[in-house]
C-alpha cells in the first residue's frame, strides 16, 4: 500500500471522516525516521482497537506497526486468536489464514512477492501468539526456519491460549495453574529462542515491551536482517493481565517484573556474525551520511 | 433428579460417568468448556484417568487412536477447524476400526471465519466412515454421549457425538444425569479383542494391495450399515434404564399424518416443537428429528415420510457447488425413485450462528404453499447486505484487454 492509495479526491473532502483525514494527513508511511514516538500522534497505528483494556498486547502491536521500516511494502501474516480481533483495525496489508500455518502463507507471500517485484523491496512479518506459533504451528515455523525463508516471525508470548480462555500452552511456565492444567503445568517452557537459533535464524531475541524504544531498535533490526540475510525470530512477552489474575493497569508492571534479573523474558538477543556484520555496516554509512549532510550544512 | 447445567458441563460428566481412561484435548471454541470441564475431575480424582493436554487437534485424534489400540477407553472433543484437521486420522481411525466417542461441538468452518454454530465441520467429514450422531438438546447430549461408548465398542467403529456449539454446549438446560451404577451396568468395562499387546504380536495399519483393499473397504461399509441395528439397540436399552430415549435412528413429533413433514438434525428441533405447539396449522405439519446422519437411515427415512406431500429439509450446511445443502441431497438421494415421494425443498439455514427463531417454522411451511418455490433455497439470507465492497462483481481478475483475441 502506499500513500497515494489513500489520498481522496478533494471535492470530497469535505464530507470525509476525520479519522480518514488525520490518516492522510500524518500518516507515517514513506517517512524514514518513523518510530514508537510517532504513536502519539499516527491514527494509522491503529487508534482504536477490540482487545480488553490495558492489554499488554495492543501496546506491542502499536510499537511495533511503529517500528516496520516500510509499512507501504510490507504484508503481514496473523494467526487465530486475540490478534486476528486487531489486523482489521491495521493500516498495513495483512492476511490470516488457519491457526498455525502462517510461518507456510508467509513462505509463499515473500516468495511472490520477490518474484513478482524484483526490483523492490517488499517486507513480510508474521504475528502470531505462542500457541500458534510454538504449539499447533511449530512444524511450519520450524520449517521456514530450515529453509531459511527470508521473513520475520514475531511471537507475542501471552504464555497461554488467552482467545479461548486461558488453556495451557507450550510456552507456560512450568507449575503456572490453568485451565486443563488443574495441578500446574508438568514441564519446562519451551525454549524457542535457543531452538530458533539452532534452527538458522540470522537474528533472535526475547524481550517485553516495556521499553519502547527497545521493541523498534529489535524491530527494525529483525526486519532489515530477515530482508538481506534469513530469517528472524522474535518472542515478545504480551501477558495476557485477564488469565493471569491482574487488572488493566498492571500489565506494565507485570513485564517489568518478567524482565528483572533472572527472569524469563530478561532481554536477550542471538545475531550472527553475517547479520552482524550487515547491520555495522549499515549504522556506519548513516553515521557517514550523518556526518556528510552536517559537513555540507 | 435433574439439575441445571451448561451442555458442556452435563457432557463432561457423562464422560466421565463412562469411565474413559485417556482423555486427550486441545482447546477450541465451543468446545473447550467440555474438555476443561474433564481436566477438572481428573485433577480432582472424581475421574481416574490420563489427561492429554496436546498441542493441535492432529495429536489429539492420533492420542486417543494410540490410547484405543491399547485397550483403553478413550474420548476427545473439538469442533470447525479442529475437526478439519484431524480428518486424516479421522479415516485412519474408522478403517482400522479403533473403537473412540469424540464429541464435535457444531461450528462453521472458516473462511469466513466464525466461531458459531453449524454443521458444516461434521459434515465435512460425513465419508471418514464414522458414526454420527446429532443431538436436539443438552439432555440427548448426556444420554447420547453415554450410548456412543456402547456403540463404539460394539461396532468397533467410532462415534461423533455432535451438539450444536453455544446453542447446547453453552446453554444451561434442565438435565437428569444417570445414577452412575446404571451406566456402570450400561457400560461394562471396555475389552478390545484386537487390543495390542507384546503377548500377542500384532500387526495394526499395515500397506493393502489391490487384492484385498475392495474386501476391506467392502467390510467398513457392511459394518457401519449394520450399526443401525446396535444405535437402536442403544437407545432401547438405556430407555429401560432411564425411562428416556434419543431418538434411535430418526423419530417424529407432530402430526404423523400431517401432509407438510420439516425434517431437521440438531437442537433446532427443539426451537421448531416449540414453535408448533402455537403454530395455526399444526394438524397438518409433521416434525422429522434426524439422529443418525451416519449411518443414513435410508428405509426408516422412507417409511417416516409416507403420506407427506411436501417435505422441508433444513440444512445447517453447505456443498457448494453441488445444487444443494449436504443434508438435502442426502434426502433427495434416499427418496429418489420412490412411489409417491412428497416434492422436497431443500432450505439453507443458520451459517455461522445466525439466529433460528420461532417464526422459522411458518417461514418454512409457508414455503411449501408456493409452487414457484426452488428445489434449493438460502431460507435467511438478507440480500442488501450483499456490497459491491465484499463481493466486487464490477472487477476481473484479468487485465482488460486480454491478448488471445490476437492469436492466430
Amino acid at each position: 500500500m502506499s500513500k497515494e492509495k489513500i489520498v481522496i479526491n478533494p471535492e470530497f473532502w469535505d464530507i470525509i471522516p476525520q479519522d480518514y483525514r488525520d490518516l492522510v494527513d500524518h500518516a507515517t508511511y514513506g517517512k524514514t525516521d518513523r518510530g514508537w514516538k510517532d504513536v502519539g500522534s499516527s491514527t494509522e497505528l491503529i487508534a482504536e482497537h477490540s482487545l480488553c483494556a490495558g492489554c499488554p498486547e495492543s501496546i506491542a502491536f502499536r510499537h511495533i506497526m511503529a517500528s516496520i521500516p516500510a509499512p507501504e511494502d510490507t504484508v503481514m501474516v496473523g494467526s487465530t486468536g486475540c490478534t486476528s480481533l486487531v489486523f482489521p483495525m491495521v493500516a498495513v496489508q495483512n492476511i490470516h489464514s488457519l491457526f498455525g500455518n502462517q510461518n507456510a502463507i508467509a513462505t509463499g507471500l515473500k516468495r511472490a512477492l520477490a518474484y513478482r517485484f524484483p526490483n523492490q523491496t517488499k517486507d513480510v512479518i508474521v504475528l502470531a501468539g505462542d500457541g500458534a506459533t510454538v504449539d499447533i504451528g511449530l512444524d511450519m515455523t520450524l520449517q521456514s526456519w530450515f529453509r531459511q525463508e527470508k521473513f520475520t516471525t514475531i511471537c507475542f508470548d501471552n504464555e497461554l491460549y488467552a482467545n479461548t480462555g486461558g488453556q495451557e500452552s507450550g510456552l507456560m511456565q512450568k507449575g503456572f495453574v490453568a485451565k486443563m492444567a488443574p495441578q500446574g503445568k508438568k514441564f519446562e517452557k519451551v525454549r524457542l529462542p535457543e531452538i530458533a537459533r539452532e534452527s538458522g535464524c540470522a537474528y533472535v531475541a526475547v524481550l517485553t515491551t516495556s521499553k519502547p524504544s527497545l521493541v523498534e531498535r529489535v524491530v527494525k533490526q529483525a526486519v532489515l536482517i530477515a530482508r538481506e540475510i534469513g530469517p528472524t525470530y522474535l518472542q515478545i512477552y504480551t501477558p495476557c493481565i485477564l488469565e493471569i489474575g491482574k487488572q488493566s493497569m498492571e500489565g506494565l508492571q507485570e513485564m517489568r517484573d518478567s524482565e528483572s534479573a533472572g527472569e524469563r523474558f530478561k532481554f536477550r538477543e542471538f545475531i550472527t556474525p553475517e547479520a552482524q556484520a550487515f547491520i555495522d555496516d549499515m549504522n556506519a554509512k548513516k553515521k557517514a551520511d550523518k556526518l556528510a549532510a552536517s559537513a555540507n550544512n | 433428579m435433574l439439575e441445571a447445567l451448561e451442555g458442556s458441563q452435563a457432557i463432561a460428566r457423562a464422560v466421565a460417568m463412562c469411565r474413559p481412561q485417556v482423555v486427550a484435548a486441545y482447546p477450541i471454541t465451543p468446545q473447550t468448556h467440555i474438555v476443561e470441564g474433564l481436566s477438572g475431575l481428573i485433577s480432582s480424582g472424581t475421574l481416574s484417568a490420563q489427561y492429554i493436554s496436546v498441542e493441535s487437534e492432529f495429536s489429539a485424534a492420533s492420542v486417543v487412536m494410540g490410547a484405543s489400540a491399547a485397550g483403553s477407553r478413550s474420548y476427545t472433543a473439538s469442533a470447525a477447524q479442529g475437526i478439519l484437521l484431524m480428518t486424516e486420522v479421522l479415516y485412519n481411525t474408522a478403517g482400522l476400526r479403533i473403537p473412540t466417542v469424540m464429541t464435535v461441538a457444531n461450528r462453521a468452518v472458516s473462511a469466513p471465519l466464525s466461531i458459531w454454530n453449524d454443521h458444516q465441520d461434521s459434515m465435512s467429514v460425513r465419508d471418514s466412515g464414522w458414526i454420527q450422531l446429532y443431538c436436539a438438546s443438552n439432555q440427548e447430549a448426556v444420554d447420547t454421549t453415554i450410548q456412543a461408548f456402547f456403540i463404539s465398542e460394539k461396532t468397533e467403529i467410532p462415534v461423533m457425538v455432535c451438539v450444536d456449539g453455544y446453542t447446547l454446549t453453552h446453554t444451561l438446560e434442565p438435565v437428569d444425569l444417570p445414577a452412575q451404577e446404571d451406566v456402570d451396568a450400561f457400560l461394562p468395562p471396555f475389552r478390545f479383542r484386537r487390543t495390542l499387546d507384546p503377548g500377542a504380536p500384532l500387526t495394526v495399519g499395515t500397506l493393502v494391495s489391490p487384492d484385498f483393499f475392495t474386501e476391506a473397504r467392502y467390510i467398513n461399509h457392511q459394518a457401519i450399515e449394520n450399526a443401525k441395528e446396535i444405535i437402536r439397540e442403544a437407545d432401547d436399552l438405556f430407555f429401560g434404564l432411564t425411562g428416556r430415549r434419543s431418538g434411535a435412528l430418526i423419530s417424529q413429533s407432530g402430526n404423523p399424518s400431517g401432509k407438510t413433514g420439516v425434517l431437521v438434525m440438531g437442537s433446532v428441533f427443539g426451537t421448531l416443537s416449540d414453535a408448533l405447539a402455537s403454530h395455526d396449522e399444526k394438524d397438518q405439519i409433521r416434525l422429522l428429528k434426524l439422529r443418525s446422519f451416519r449411518p443414513f437411515p435410508n428405509e426408516e427415512l422412507r417409511e417416516a415420510v409416507r403420506g407427506l406431500e411436501t417435505l422441508i429439509v433444513l440444512d445447517r450446511s453447505l456443498s457448494p457447488g453441488s445444487g444443494g445443502g449436504i443434508l438435502g441431497m442426502e434426502v433427495r438421494s434416499a427418496l429418489f425413485g420412490q412411489k409417491s415421494a412428497p416434492r422436497i425443498i431443500n432450505a439453507v439455514a443458520g451459517l455461522g450462528g445466525r439466529d433460528l427463531p420461532l417464526s422459522l417454522l411458518g417461514s418454512l411451511v409457508n414455503l411449501s404453499k408456493s409452487p414457484d418455490t426452488p428445489e434449493f433455497l438460502f431460507a435467511d439470507i438478507k440480500r442488501s447486505r450483499i456490497s459491491e465492497e465484499i463481493f466486487p462483481v464490477k472487477k476481473t481478475n484479468h487485465a482488460e484487454k486480454s491478448s488471445w483475441k490476437n492469436f492466430p
